[in-house]
C-alpha cells in the first residue's frame, strides 16, 4: 500500500467517528426540528404536514408574545447590568490591584455552578417562610420594601431574572479583564502623560481599544437570554400562566408538557433564527467597525 | 503641596476601589456561605436565626440527603455520564482535529463543525427524544452520553484546533524522517504535546455535562437514573419544607464543580472565554 493511500485511510478513519456522531446527533436533529415545525404532531400519532400554520398560529398567540417580551426584557436587563458592572469591576481589577487574582477567582465562582442549583438557592432566599431577602431588607432599614417576591406580579419577573444576572457577571468581568490586559500599556501611559485623567483615559483611549470584546459580550448577553430556561423553570415553572416564562420555557412547556411537538418546534426555530440573526448582525457591526 | 493632595486623593480612590471589590466578592460568596451554614441546621434554627452559625451542627443532614433522598445514586449517575462523555469526546475530537489541522486541511469541514457553536441545545430536544425512542435508548444514561458528546463537539474542535495549530510543524517532519507514520506521530508526539488543549476541553465539557438540566429532563424519567441536576430540581418538590436537607443536597451537588474550578481554574477560564470569544 502506497504511503499516500495509507494517509487517506488514516484521515478517513480518524475523522469519521467525530463526523458521524456530529452529523447524526446534532446536524440531522437540527434539520428535523425545522421539518417538525411544519407539521401537526403530538409525538404519538402520525405527523401531518401543515405548512406554515404553526407559525401563523404562534404569532397570533398572546402567550408567545408574553414570553417573547419577557425574553427581550431579560436581554435589556442583562445588557444594562452585566456589561457595565462587569466592565467596572474588570477595570478596578486591572488598575494594579493587589489580590486581583483572588478577587477574580471569587467573582467567577458563581459562573461555574449549575443554574439549577443557583435557582434552588434563590428560591430559598425568596421563600416567604425563611425570607432571607426580606430579613436583610428589614435589617438595613428598608423593611417597607418587603414583599412576596415570586407571587407579587410586579416583582415576579425581575425576581426570576436576578439570579441569572447575578450568576454571570463574573463571566463578563473575566472577558473584560482579558481585553483590558491586551491594551498596549504605552497607549495608556502616554495618554496619562498628556494629562488625560483616569476617567478620560478610560473612555477615550481604553474603551475604543476593547470595542470588539464589548461586541462579544453583547452577543453573549443576547444568546444567553434567548437560551434562558433553568432559572425560570425551577423557581416558578414559568408561571403563573406564562408570566415569568421565557421563550425557552414556553418551548419546553408547549412540546413536553402539552405534547404539541409541531408548535414546540416552531418556537424553537424562532429562537434559533433570532439568535442567528442577532449574532450575525452584531458580528457584522463588529467587522464594519474594524474596517473603519 | 499639590503632590500631597494628589496622593491623598489617590489613596482615597484606592480605598474606594478595594471597598467596591470587597463588596462585590461578599455578594458573590455570601449566598453560598448561607446555604452551607443552613445545611447544618434544622428548620427551627433556620427560621429563628437565619444568619447565625449553627449552635450544634447537624451533619446528619448530609447522611440523610445522600441516603434518604438518594442523592448518592444521582451523584454516581452524573459522574458516570460526565466521565464517559469526556472520554469519548476527547478521543474523537483529538483525532479529528489532528487530521484537520496537520494532515488534510478542509475549510468546508471546519465550517461544518463550527455550526454547532451557534445552536442552542433547545433545538435538539424534540428530535433527540424521537431518535432515542427509535434506538430503544429512552430513559438510558447512554442516550445522555451520546447527546452530551454531540453538543460539545463544536467547541471542543474549536479549542483543540487552536492548540494543534500551535504545535510546530518541525516536530512532525523530524518524526517522519525518523520513520514514523502519521498515526504514530499522533499518538507519540501530538497527543502528549496537546495536553493543555485536552485539559481545557475536558474541564469545560465536564462543567457543561454536570450542569445540564434540559437534556436530562427530556431523556431520563426513572428516579434511579436521574442525574444530580435532575435530582436537585426534584428535591425542591419532595423535601420542600426540610430546608436543612435541601441545603445539604445543594452543597453535595456543587462540591465537585467547586473543586474542579479551584484545581483547574486556568483551564476553566480559558475554556469559557475561548467559547465566548468565538461567540
Amino acid at each position: 500500500m502506497s504511503s499516500k493511500r495509507k494517509e487517506t485511510l488514516l484521515a478517513v478513519g480518524f475523522l469519521s467517528p467525530v463526523f458521524i456522531l456530529y452529523t447524526i446527533f446534532l446536524f440531522v436533529p437540527l434539520v428535523n426540528t425545522g421539518f417538525y415545525s411544519l407539521t401537526k404532531w403530538n409525538g404519538v400519532t402520525e405527523r401531518v404536514f401543515i405548512g406554515i400554520r404553526n407559525y401563523q398560529e404562534l404569532f397570533q398567540n398572546s402567550d408567545y408574545w408574553i414570553t417573547f417580551r419577557n425574553t427581550i426584557k431579560l436581554v435589556v436587563v442583562t445588557l444594562l447590568i452585566q456589561i457595565p458592572v462587569g466592565l467596572l469591576l474588570a477595570y478596578l481589577l486591572y488598575l494594579k490591584t493587589k489580590g486581583a487574582k483572588l478577587f477574580r477567582t471569587i467573582l467567577f465562582l458563581p459562573v461555574v455552578i449549575a443554574p439549577v442549583a443557583i435557582s434552588l438557592m434563590f428560591s430559598l432566599f425568596y421563600n416567604s417562610e425563611i425570607g432571607v431577602f426580606n430579613k436583610i431588607l428589614e435589617t438595613i432599614g428598608l423593611g417597607r420594601f418587603q414583599t412576596n417576591w415570586l407571587s407579587n406580579t410586579r416583582t415576579l419577573l425581575y425576581a426570576v431574572m436576578a439570579p441569572q444576572v447575578w450568576q454571570y457577571i463574573g463571566l463578563y468581568v473575566t472577558i473584560f479583564l482579558g481585553a483590558l490586559q491586551s491594551v498596549p500599556e504605552e497607549l495608556v501611559e502616554s495618554a496619562e502623560i498628556d494629562g488625560a485623567g483616569k476617567v478620560r483615559t478610560f473612555f477615550f483611549v481604553v474603551l475604543p481599544q476593547i470595542a470588539n470584546f464589548t461586541n462579544i459580550c453583547v452577543i453573549l448577553c443576547v444568546t444567553g437570554s434567548l437560551k434562558a430556561f433553568e432559572h425560570s423553570w425551577i423557581m416558578t415553572g414559568g408561571g403563573p400562566g406564562v408570566r415569568s416564562a421565557y421563550l425557552g420555557v414556553y418551548m419546553y412547556k408547549t412540546a413536553f408538557v402539552n405534547s404539541d411537538f409541531g408548535t414546540g418546534s416552531a418556537v424553537t426555530m424562532t429562537i434559533v433564527a433570532l439568535s442567528l440573526v442577532i449574532t450575525g448582525l452584531l458580528n457584522g457591526i463588529g467587522r464594519f467597525r474594524e474596517r473603519e | 503641596m499639590k503632590f500631597f493632595r494628589k496622593s491623598w486623593q489617590s489613596q482615597l480612590a484606592s480605598i474606594g476601589k478595594y471597598l467596591v471589590l470587597t463588596l462585590a466578592s461578599v455578594i458573590c460568596l455570601y449566598p453560598f456561605l448561607w446555604v452551607v451554614l443552613s445545611s447544618l441546621k434544622d428548620n427551627s434554627s433556620i427560621y429563628g436565626d437565619p444568619f447565625g452559625f449553627p449552635s450544634s451542627p447537624m451533619f446528619e443532614n448530609y447522611a440523610e440527603a445522600w441516603k434518604g433522598a438518594d442523592v448518592g445514586r444521582n451523584f454516581l449517575n452524573s459522574m458516570t455520564v460526565c466521565l464517559a462523555t469526556l472520554l469519548i469526546l476527547i478521543v474523537i475530537t483529538a483525532m479529528g482535529s489532528y487530521i484537520l489541522t496537520r494532515v488534510k486541511r478542509s475549510v468546508l469541514l471546519d465550517t461544518y463543525f463550527s455550526l454547532g457553536i451557534m445552536i442552542p441545545i433547545h433545538a435538539l430536544l424534540i428530535p433527540s427524544v424521537l431518535i432515542f425512542k427509535n434506538l430503544h435508548l429512552t430513559d438510558n444514561l447512554l442516550g445522555l452520553v451520546i447527546m452530551y458528546t454531540a453538543v460539545n463537539i463544536s467547541f471542543s474542535m474549536f479549542i483543540m484546533n487552536g492548540f494543534m495549530k500551535g504545535i510546530p510543524k518541525e516536530l512532525d517532519e523530524a518524526a517522519t524522517i525518523d520513520g514514523c507514520g502519521k498515526g504514530q506521530i499522533f499518538f507519540r508526539i501530538i497527543l502528549p504535546v496537546a495536553k493543555p488543549g485536552i485539559a481545557t476541553v475536558a474541564t469545560l465539557a465536564f462543567l457543561n455535562c454536570w450542569n445540564d438540566l434540559l437534556m436530562g429532563l427530556v431523556l431520563i424519567s426513572s428516579p434511579h437514573k436521574k442525574t444530580l441536576a435532575l435530582a436537585i430540581s426534584a428535591l425542591k418538590g419532595s423535601y420542600a419544607t426540610q430546608y436543612g436537607l435541601l441545603c445539604a443536597g445543594f452543597v453535595i451537588s456543587i462540591v465537585p464543580v467547586m473543586l474542579m474550578y479551584l484545581l483547574f481554574q486556568k483551564q476553566v477560564i480559558a475554556g469559557m472565554t475561548a467559547g465566548a470569544v468565538k461567540g
